[in-house]
């Protein structure tokens, strides 16, 4: 419990460079140690156990922890193999939200990093992930020297880190569960600041759905599960998750579109919820087979990454991710 | 050593939880509803994020600064005067306690207080809502003056930027909790931090300070026109420094502990005989720029604007 004795004091200096404002490649991530941490919410010293059914309403699941060890460990694997940079987040034995015991620790993604710091979400879905943004501002600007450069306050709701930039200066966020317009109206300029004199484009994906992720369609609140870049003119998009807009938009943009075509698969693995090594090299989940090939057939390298037990309670490779530096990347609109 | 995170931590994991504690708990079997999540203000959650209480907003009771570690006599005065202080220490501290703005529910970061804002946010758990960024983007949130719960001073000159200042304000109103903020905007004069051939500073804190709810105490030549025009067609009585001790002590920068009651530089005597005839009680300590010595983490709520 005692963070600030088991952990080292951050050498760096605060003047670092840190940030993901694109698809350049990827140099520095942070990811989880799994522990029993992940199942505290169906501890039966808390009452919530009790009610299963509210506990899983937006599509989380109870773990199996071993198989996450093991998933995890691959993972860092293949980021180490790629020449990134991986640390790891130490949640402590009982990290606790807000109202009650913290849960999915194993989604760092939570903190989104760009040029000049991190921004703390606000979040919209579920009450025991009230703390988990705030936890890893706190630990990334201790461990890692990254300062906070904004929070989302008011009746603001974004979680940022699962928005999504599809080149240096195409940034897309969303409307749903887990953005509102007050939480986009105060991020947008967070986000242009921090692109410095690039001419930012911005989309505004309509998500549907009222929970984080819906089961039976394979929609979700979040942009992650519905689409990714995979290039600087290349996406995969789950075509039923995303609004007509935007898909009138990629085809004016000129976009190679890849469909996730299986909903089993994208139900059960949220084929899109990848990241970027740099434009046109991309991780993925491994058990997404028809659509790792369907990228593959557009000319894109997949890094295939295990996510079996992580796809099952209910995230992949971008939830399970903090994007802590990335080099700048291409343009879109040249 | 544990921090108040740690603590707080402990605390979250002892208590004996119920469902009484999940906010919009609908009944067993229900789904948990967006909708209310979606209609809470950060001001409604952030204390049970953070385990604390944020800001010094306003001019009610201060109750808990930071000063650094070397400031033993004035931090004895201020616990004299029932007020927390955080001492700012260690290999790692920051070398100063001035740059950050506490707002309700977390810090304004100017830029270059990174390492201060990281020693609050680690030590005492205080967030940083804002650092303030971008190209030609200056605004000293430290260095702002509040007169009243719903009135917030700022500046333009070599320590704000209006860039910085639009920024700085954006977060200030979001956080602010009362419905209509009245913001007044000092043009300081003058190019560099203090003339101290002439008085004028580029930091308002050297400008102006509230002593109570109708009473501040402003070096009028540093202030524009229109910021003196409004103080007084609002009704608050102007008590001015004297010359000689504002550009030699820098008098203006002091500490308010209540409306009424507040702690400045031993080194004024002419301005502190002014003062206390004004009705204000004095608490008097050596050194200068004391509000620059002082991070105010938290007051209580205090009088607005019409409160007289």
């Amino acid at each position: 419990m005692l963070y600030a004795e088991q952990q080292d004091i951050a050498p760096e200096t605060w003047a670092r460079s840190c940030g993901e404002n694109g698809i350049g490649r990827l140099r520095e991530v942070a990811i989880s140690k799994i522990s029993d941490a992940e199942l505290a919410a169906y501890d039966e010293r808390y009452p919530f156990h009790e009610d299963v059914e509210w506990l899983e309403s937006h599509g989380l699941q109870h773990a199996d922890i071993g198989q996450m060890h093991e998933e995890q460990a691959q993972y860092a694997e293949a980021l180490a193999g790629a020449g990134v940079t991986v640390h790891w987040i130490d949640w402590g034995e009982a990290p606790m939200s807000a109202y009650g015991p913290m849960q999915a620790m194993w989604a760092p993604s939570d903190l989104w990093i760009i040029r000049g710091g991190s921004i703390i979400q606000k979040t919209g879905w579920h009450p025991f992930s009230f703390g988990r943004s705030e936890f890893l501002a706190r630990w990334a600007q201790h461990h890692l020297g990254v300062p906070v450069l904004y929070t989302v306050v008011g009746k603001g709701v974004q979680e940022p880190a699962t928005t999504m930039w599809f080149a240096d200066d195409v940034w897309v966020t969303g409307i749903s569960a887990a953005y509102n317009a007050e939480g986009n109206r105060q991020l947008e300029p967070v986000v242009r600041r921090s692109a410095g004199d690039i001419d930012l484009e911005v989309h505004t994906i309509y998500l549907s759905t009222d929970r984080f992720v819906d089961r039976d369609s394979g929609c979700s609140a979040h942009l992650t599960n519905a689409i990714c870049p995979l290039d600087v003119d290349k996406v995969l998009v789950y075509p039923s998750a995303v609004d007509f807009e935007t898909h009138e938009w990629l085809k004016r943009k000129g976009y190679t579109v890849v469909e996730v075509e299986d909903r089993e698969e994208q139900i059960r693995y949220t084929p899109t919820n990848t990241i970027p090594l740099e434009p046109g090299a991309i991780f993925m989940v491994k058990e997404a087979k028809r659509a790792v090939a369907a990228v593959r057939k557009a000319g894109v390298e997949v890094i295939e990454v295990p996510n079996e037990e992580f796809s099952r309670i209910g995230g992949a490779l971008h939830c399970r991710t903090m994007r802590v530096l990335r080099d700048p990347g291409p343009l879109k609109n040249v | 050593m544990p921090t108040f995170f740690d603590d707080y931590q402990s605390q979250l994991h002892d208590r004996r939880w119920t469902w009484d504690d999940i906010p919009f708990y609908e009944g067993k079997g229900s789904r948990q509803s967006i909708a209310p999540l979606h209609h809470l203000d950060y001001l409604d959650v952030y204390e049970r994020v953070y385990g604390r209480r944020i800001g010094a907003n306003g001019i009610g009771r201060l109750r808990e600064v930071a000063v650094l570690g070397n400031q033993d006599e004035y931090g004895a005065v201020l616990e004299a005067e029932g007020v927390t202080v955080h001492r700012i220490e260690g290999d790692q501290a920051p070398d100063t306690a001035h740059g950050l703005l506490v707002a309700d529910g977390g810090a304004i970061a100017a830029d270059r207080t990174e390492v201060l804002a990281h020693w609050a946010f680690w030590n005492l758990n205080i967030p940083t809502l804002l650092t303030i960024s971008g190209r030609g983007a200056v605004a000293e949130a430290g260095a702002t003056v509040w007169l009243a719960q719903d009135v917030y001073v700022v500046g333009l000159s070599a320590a704000y930027t209006r860039a910085g200042v639009d920024q700085l304000l954006a977060m200030v109103e979001l956080t602010s909790g009362v419905d209509e903020l009245e913001v007044l905007t000092i043009h300081c004069q003058g190019r560099v931090p203090f003339d101290r051939t002439t008085g004028a500073s580029a930091y308002i804190t050297n400008l102006i300070a509230p002593l109570d709810v109708d009473k501040v105490l402003a070096y009028k030549a540093g202030i524009d026109t229109a910021t003196l025009l409004w103080l007084e067609r609002n009704g608050y009585d102007v008590v001015e420094p004297a010359f000689a001790e504002h550009v030699g002590s820098a008098v203006v920068n002091l500490v308010l502990i209540e409306p009424g009651r507040v702690v400045m530089t031993a080194e004024a005597p002419e301005t502190l005989a002014r003062v206390r005839a004004a009705g204000i009680e004095v608490i008097e300590v050596p050194g200068t720029g004391l509000r620059a010595a002082t991070l105010e983490i938290l007051r209580d709520p205090g009088p607005r604007r019409g409160d007289r």
